[in-house]
């Protein structure tokens, strides 16, 4: 496989991981940037305990996770009170917070970052394994009774919590999910660069992960697997000449389907109108494969 | 303590720009409903479009600072129907995306198309000619003083319009309950659009402060303020202009009294670290009503 596609895979894997993370606390109604904090600690703990600690991969990614979900849990339990605006805005301020201490700490290289990770045999397989058994856990998740737990205190909170519904319990679970979901994607992300920055996880990455998931549709998990592979194609495989507009063409776009089609592109009447037509399309095609035999 | 006064100085000067653009976001926040996260990214826009008139006419300043205002407006209100609907649908949170998105377009803009993607400095004219006042041991520039009442007068002008003018009062009205403002016949379209116009006026003034306390502009500026902006409305209390103000001047001095005090580049760690910590302990603000 040539390296291009290789980057393009191994990126889009990260880039699907960190979307979905931004996409459970979302079904909740809230707005949490924790995944991009947790990836950073993610990223920085599996690069330290690896270069520096000489740690194997597979016991690298586990610390990593441990630490950040830590970490996500304690900052979840303080944000599982705030809502809306509040959340969106406090978790940002920690994004902000975590680039500065990270850029003065010597023991990881500050600015200098780090560089020189060793190489991870198999990295690609265990992405994309990885994105599986997190696309299939937030799939549960959401057909399973806590979904609709989400969907209604993304609809009415005040109602919700009439209902009897523990609302500061669920976001803390899902916001803890979500972080440990980001520490995943970013070491991976460690893994694929082999050397990191704290500027890899401040705002333009905010940016550019917000306009996929609007894009791409945020009220259905699938709509971010329509966005990601192609805007992130367009960053990687566009000529020079042409891709150091996409930011300018990732805004435009994301404020175009702002103000027409604020649902996304993939929406979730879509998806439900598409699979009645595959259902009345199957029902057509039974009695015909029934027949054939014959 | 010499140095002391003259880095409070400083920081006031620099607490004021934020204030103005703090207080631009609030309005926006109490006449359309919507956090325009975009709004300090429009600043920023305003003072590099206002480098090259005032490049173009030779750094005159009758020409170029009425020219800084009505880029300004301009600017702020080509982002009122891309609002709209968002803002018929209340929909907060989307607000503050599509302001990210207006954001990565302005900032891409500056960095690619003007000035090679280089800082650009502003001339002496405009920054009082590098002044410095001297009181007794006390030393700092004519330019903070300039910016600390430019920005006082500002301020006295916004609170008259909003709570003298019918105007005004028509955009606290639908900012109190936007269904009984309308039913009552304030109009939904023209209210949005006159603040939106006066958030405009903001952001030219902010951009020429701005060039006269930095004396240059980056295109990561934006980002900066943006986040402090944002920051600073929730600190106080979302929707509550003198709260936003206070805490404004606040930050600018905590940010650059932290400056010449703290070692390695902690600011913006420490001010966002507090900031998060009130917010957390009370999610409506300092000034904001009790829970």
């Amino acid at each position: 496989m040539s390296g291009s596609l290789l980057l393009y895979l191994q990126i889009l894997g990260v880039y699907i991981l960190l979307l979905w993370a931004m996409y459970i606390p979302f079904r909740g109604g809230q707005l949490f940037n924790g995944p991009f904090y947790c990836m950073a600690i993610g990223a920085y703990t599996a690069a330290y305990t690896t270069k520096y600690l000489g740690y194997p991969h597979g016991v690298a990614i586990i610390l990593a996770l441990l630490l950040a979900t830590i970490i996500g849990f304690l900052t979840a339990m303080a944000f599982s009170r705030t809502t809306g605006i509040v959340t969106a805005t406090a978790s940002m301020a920690l994004i902000f917070i975590s680039v500065a201490v990270i850029n003065n700490i010597d023991l990881i290289g500050a600015a200098r970052g780090i560089w020189g990770i060793p190489k991870f045999q198999g990295l690609l397989p265990a992405i994309y394994i990885s994105v599986v058994i997190c696309g299939i856990i937030i799939f549960r998740l959401e057909s399973s009774r806590f979904g609709r737990a989400l969907e209604a205190m993304r609809t009415d909170m005040d109602l919700a919590r009439t209902l009897g519904m523990n609302l500061p319990r669920i976001s803390t679970f899902v916001m803890t999910l979500a972080s440990a979901i980001g520490a995943l994607a970013g070491v991976f992300f460690a893994f694929t660069m082999q050397s990191i920055l704290a500027q890899n996880f401040s705002f333009s990455l905010v940016l550019t992960i917000m306009a996929m998931l609007f894009i791409g549709g945020r009220y259905t998990m699938w709509g971010i697997l329509v966005s990601a592979p192609v805007l992130w194609a367009i960053q990687l495989w566009f000529p020079s000449s042409i891709s150091q507009f996409t930011n300018i063409f990732y805004g435009c776009l994301l404020v175009i389907i702002l103000v027409f089609r604020p649902e996304g592109i993939i929406s979730r009447e879509m998806l439900q109108k598409l699979s009645v037509h595959i259902k009345s399309w199957l029902r057509k095609v039974k009695p015909i494969a029934a027949a054939t035999p014959n | 303590m010499e140095n002391f006064i003259a880095q409070l100085i400083s920081g006031l000067a620099t607490g004021s720009v934020y204030a103005l653009i703090v207080v631009g976001m609030t309005l926006l926040l109490l006449a359309r409903g919507v956090v325009h996260f975009g709004f300090a990214y429009i600043v920023v826009m305003t003072a590099y479009l206002g480098w090259l008139v005032l490049g173009l006419t030779g750094n005159n300043l009758f020409i170029s600072v009425p020219a800084f205002i009505i880029i300004g407006i301009i600017l702020t209100l080509l982002t009122e129907p891309l609002f709209r609907p968002l803002a018929q649908k209340r929909a907060f949170l989307e607000t503050l995306v599509l302001g990210q998105g207006i954001a990565i377009v302005l900032t891409d803009v500056c960095s690619q198309f003007i000035n090679y993607g280089r800082n650009i400095p502003f001339p002496a004219a405009l920054t009082a000619g590098g002044a410095r006042l001297r009181f007794g041991v006390i030393y700092f520039t004519l330019a903070d003083i300039y910016v600390l009442v430019g920005s006082l007068v500002v301020v006295l002008v916004l609170l008259y319009f909003l709570f003298r003018t019918k105007q005004g009062r028509a955009i606290r009205a639908m900012a109190q309950d936007l269904d009984i403002a309308r039913s009552l016949g304030i109009p939904f379209n023209k209210t949005g659009v006159i603040g939106f116009a006066v958030a405009g006026t903001l952001a030219g003034i902010s951009a020429i402060l701005v060039a006269m306390t930095l004396e240059m502009a980056s295109p990561s500026l934006g980002t900066a303020f943006a986040t402090k902006a944002l920051v600073l409305m929730l600190f106080a209390g979302m929707g509550n202009l003198t709260g936003a103000m206070v805490c404004a001047l606040g930050v600018g001095v905590v940010e650059v009294l932290s400056q010449s005090f703290l070692p390695g580049r902690w600011t913006d760690a420490v001010v966002f670290g507090t900031i998060m910590i009130v917010i957390l302990l009370r999610p409506n603000g300092v000034f904001g009503a009790k829970a």
